[in-house]
């Protein structure tokens, strides 16, 4: 509110008091102009884009996420030994072959103190397909299979009863003999089953969406390095002069091409997580069409080829159209918090964070009301200031050995703040940029 | 129908929430253009040029300050760009210091009607009275002024200042004759 004396308080109210009817005729102008409906398509985009990432994320996820379900027979949960159906016998035999080749393997010797159990499903036969391809121990000591088959053992001894123990021929108190593995080793299969197929009984998502922090937490260091492109959206908005907004949209030429660079170190957190900072250094570069109506251009031509040398003065006035260019800088501090899904060589990933930006007008060409050519170092429009950014990111993971990876994505970064900073402009800019890059992550 | 709902069925395109906007702002608006534009016609087209980008971008008012001022705004400007386009040459602010000219000890009267109020508005110099009309009248910012007029926020003030002398004075002045 404007500092004002009392008698300017009173002029001022008297002011706004004051109203003059206009003449009927101005509303007849007005009328027919009017917007009759608005749609509101303002918000639509950012939803869609929303959903869409969201949509492919949880796709990615899914597909990593669950046993590959044709593939693996589905057996029924409570059908006895007997009742086995030959495809299972067949895969029992082949399993007491490579048992029998091994039977000194700790973690199956536990397992054949508990009995037996009736069935199996998906999971239980991508196991045992492992264990025929690749002779050796089917559960690796120290691997994150072993935790899965001390929890196998210890809730087989929960839940298999003495009769199917007696049915199986199974001994809970003795050491069973090598037929008797190839039902332990379904028995195995089926315990893990139960936990890790969905939709059998006792099936919890929370165990395979969930990282798994009984696992030894394992703080592995990382830099990495990754190059983009992206496609920002400019978004123009006016306060009150409406006809400047108009103007810069008239302007448009060709959506803004940027690529970005950066380099990241960072640690991976409990094999699923990763957090990482670092740098990053971006270009944006623009092009739009100056319109200058009225510039006068001014020909002279002389002609020396005569004994008298001639001239002729061509003057016209129109329009001039000129391509003028923007450039702009832009140098980040990127902070990301990263998680990956699934296991193996394919991984699929969200990474989100937030960067601190140091944005830089850098340079403009345009063309001045006579038309000659300006070359802007540093505008007052747009200067030097510091803002940030969101950005979210599903990016796909391909493990090229032990320590490096090589990554995809894709994602939106999110500009809360306007470039142009002038307090007196009323139109104001910022870009909000969709963007795609390839990374290489090498663990130290 | 209160302020908000207004303007929600106005950006829906409902033309008698378009009417009954025009209605409530349209006379105060229409005393504004004929304080700048003199002229009824010229007034009539600032009023109604202003009006249509009230309507088309009334999307964007966020409703955290008084709907009235951002219209007025909105005409202020149109209403300048009327006279700039008619007048051909830009506004005169004369750079002498008129306040040892014109100081006075008496305060202008606070309940003078509007058109004694005009009537003093019309012995200032054209710079002053835009200035003083803008910043007092329908309250916009030194920087808003600036841009407006295509001066510097210092010349806004400056030019503020000089006006409130010039008014003392003719009141002053005015004031003497009458004791004469």
């Amino acid at each position: 509110m404007n500092e004002l004396n009392s008698w300017e308080k009173a002029w001022r109210a008297e002011a706004q008091r004051h109203e003059v009817t206009p003449p009927p005729a101005a509303w007849e102008q007005i009328a027919p102009q009017l917007p009759q409906k608005e749609k509101k398509r303002r918000f639509g985009f950012w939803w869609w884009t929303t959903a869409g990432v969201l949509l492919i994320g949880a796709g990615v996820a899914w597909a990593l996420l669950l046993p590959g379900g044709e593939n693996n027979p589905s057996i029924p949960v409570n059908a006895t030994s007997a009742g086995t159906t030959p495809a299972v016998v067949q895969q029992n035999q082949n399993i007491q072959q490579t048992t029998e080749s091994q039977p000194q393997e700790p973690d199956l010797a536990m397992v054949s103190k508990a009995g037996s159990v009736n069935a199996v499903v998906s999971k239980a036969t991508k196991l045992q397909k492992q264990k025929i391809e690749h002779p050796g121990p089917l559960v690796p000591s120290g691997s994150a299979h072993a935790d899965e088959s001390e929890k196998a053992m210890q809730l087989m001894v929960q839940t298999t009863s003495p009769k199917e123990l007696e049915a199986t021929g199974g001994n809970s108190t003795e050491p069973s003999a090598a037929p008797k593995e190839t039902n332990q080793e379904s028995a195995l299969a089926y315990i893990m089953a139960k936990d890790m197929a969905p939709g059998k009984p006792g099936f919890k998502w929370d165990k395979v969406l969930c990282p798994d922090f009984r696992r030894k937490s394992q703080l592995k260091p990382f830099v990495e390095l990754d190059l983009g492109m992206g496609l920002p959206f400019k978004q123009l908005q006016a306060t009150t002069e409406f006809a400047f907004l108009e103007q810069r949209h008239a302007e448009y030429l060709q959506p803004v091409l940027t690529w970005h660079g950066g380099v990241r170190a960072g640690l991976e957190i409990f094999r699923n997580f990763t957090l990482s900072a670092g740098a990053q250094y971006g270009e944006y570069k623009e092009n739009f069409r100056q319109v200058l109506p009225g510039i006068v251009k001014i020909e002279i031509t002389i002609d020396n080829t005569g004994p008298i040398p001639r001239t002729d003065t061509v003057i016209t006035r129109g329009t001039l159209f000129n391509t003028a260019t923007n450039t702009y800088r832009l140098l980040d501090i990127p902070l990301l918090l990263g998680y990956r899904v699934g296991r193996g060589r394919w991984t699929a990933g969200l990474e989100a964070g937030a960067l601190i930006n140091y944005r830089l007008y850098a340079t403009g060409k345009t063309v001045n009301d006579m038309g000659q050519a300006i070359i802007y170092r540093e505008s007052p429009y747009f200067r030097k200031q510091l803002g940030w950014s969101a950005q979210g990111s599903v990016l796909v993971d391909w493990t090229l050995d032990a320590r490096i990876h090589l990554y995809g994505k894709a994602g939106f970064r999110y500009f809360p703040g306007t470039w142009s900073n002038r307090p007196a402009v009323y139109t104001q800019l910022r870009y909000q940029q969709a963007f795609a890059a390839l990374g290489l992550r090498y663990f130290l | 129908m209160n302020e908000a709902t207004l303007i929600q069925h106005c950006l829906e395109g409902d033309a008698k929430a378009q009417k009954q906007l025009y209605d409530l702002y349209s006379g105060q608006m229409y005393s504004i253009c004929l304080r700048y534009c003199r002229e009824a016609w010229l007034a009539q087209e600032a009023l109604q040029n202003g009006f249509i980008q009230v309507y088309r971008h009334l999307g964007t008012f966020r409703q955290e300050g008084a709907l009235g001022a951002w219209i007025r705004k909105i005409i202020v400007r149109n209403c300048l760009r009327v006279l700039q386009r008619e007048q051909q040459h830009a506004l005169q602010f004369p750079q002498n210091d008129a306040s040892t000219e014109w100081a006075g000890t008496v305060q202008p009267q606070e309940h003078m009607t509007y058109e004694s109020m005009l009537k003093y508005l019309d012995l200032l110099p054209e710079g002053y009275r835009m200035v003083f009309s803008m910043y007092v009248l329908d309250d916009l910012s030194h920087a808003e002024i600036a841009a407006e007029l295509d001066i510097t926020e210092s010349t806004s003030r400056s030019q503020l200042k000089k006006a409130r002398h010039c008014l003392m004075g003719l009141f002053n002045n005015e004031k003497l004759i009458t004791h004469e």
